[in-house]
């Protein structure tokens, strides 16, 4: 008798967080699709190994997704950015976090990456992952892109993509984009604003 | 650099004396800083075409493989670059080949172009005739900055959006 209460107190127990959990999962996904591209966390590779955005909590993080053999798009927005941060205190250069976050994996490795964001500012960090785990982290953001195979031209395919600078605060919540084009002026007021929140 | 960029400017003036104005003026060109592992980068520059109607329909150089003419539509906010078999050059005229837009597409890289670097480059226009250029290499985008600044005179770019 006693072995059996003890059994149905543990059959309830777990069946209990079972429910949470799945009442969690449930609600996570519902909050996903009711708020598409609503950013968040997530964790991709760097030529250091493994970085995730919560990493960076207490910074203001400015996102950037395109690809290395970008010639003219994808560097204009990093310096852009790198303008922008140019002229902002040593202290606050320090709460910033530039992520350079490649859509091309088959092309761009992590270390020809690294090299290529710090040509833009010394702390940038390049991140790419397999195919599946950029896509999953370009539809939070809702980045638009798409290969496009380019038959008669040496690149081989291009990826059309959206041009898009994403300010997240220090708790890691996605709070500005500013389009393509944005001036180093405008991307500068957009951190600094950030900036003066309380971590 | 400042005294290289006017002497490239001399250089180029006096070319096109030299050509006796036959072929379209080349200004203000440059080419974006890159490292080798971009593989890629682009020329820019604005091509003045005082006489009949032409078209650049080639270009050469000897830092990368491959060159092609390219451009870039911007489809409601993506970006889509696309290769074009030639630049129209109308009479009288000046196209301009900007960030953004139209470009010089160098691909496969040789080696890393640094900003105060040149690179030559040779350009093909329809009647046959040919122009070869020394490129200077920049990394900020001096006349960018005064496009940009322009567009948004003309009311054409949108504000910083709040999400």
């Amino acid at each position: 008798m006693k072995n059996n209460r003890a059994l149905y107190f543990w059959v309830f127990v777990v069946l209990f967080f079972a429910g949470l959990w799945l009442a969690q999962l449930a609600l996570k996904q519902q909050g996903s699709s009711l708020l598409p591209g609503n950013g968040g966390d997530f964790t991709l590779q760097s030529a250091q190994g493994p970085v995730s955005l919560s990493d960076f909590r207490g910074k203001v993080v400015a996102l950037y997704f395109g690809y290395m053999s970008c010639p003219d798009i994808c560097p204009t927005s990093l310096w852009s950015l790198s303008s922008a941060m140019r002229q902002l205190s040593p202290e606050q250069v320090e709460q910033v976090q530039g992520v350079f976050i490649s859509l091309d994996p088959e092309r761009d490795s992590p270390a020809a990456m690294s090299l290529f964001v710090k040509g833009f500012f010394e702390s940038f960090i390049g991140l790419t992952d397999r195919q599946e785990v950029i896509d999953r982290v370009a539809r939070q953001y809702s980045v638009v892109y798409q290969k496009v195979a380019l038959k008669e031209s040496a690149m081989g395919y291009v990826l059309d993509h959206s041009s898009v600078i994403y300010l997240i605060d220090k708790a890691g919540v996605l709070r500005y984009f500013s389009p393509h084009n944005a001036t180093p002026e405008e991307i500068k007021v957009e951190l600094l604003s950030l900036l003066k929140e309380a971590d | 650099m400042k005294l290289i960029y006017s002497l490239a400017l001399w250089l180029l003036a006096f070319n096109a004396f030299a050509d006796a104005a036959e072929q379209p003026v080349v200004e203000i060109p440059f080419a974006r800083a890159a490292i080798i592992q971009q593989r890629n980068s682009a020329v820019f520059m604005q091509l003045q075409n005082p006489l009949a109607s032409a078209a650049l329909v080639a270009a050469r150089s000897p830092v990368a493989e491959v060159v092609e003419l390219h451009t870039h539509i911007n489809d409601q906010g993506v970006m889509r670059m696309r290769k074009i078999s030639q630049i129209e050059l109308p009479a009288g005229q000046t196209v301009n080949l900007q960030p953004g837009g139209l470009h010089v597409m160098l691909l496969g890289l040789k080696r890393d172009l640094k900003p105060g670097d040149s690179l030559e480059l040779t350009l093909v226009f329809s009647d046959g005739s040919e122009t070869q250029l020394q490129i200077p290499v920049h990394k900020v985008m001096m006349h960018k900055m005064k496009q940009m600044q322009e567009h948004r005179m003309n009311g054409s770019l949108p504000p910083m959006m709040k999400h």
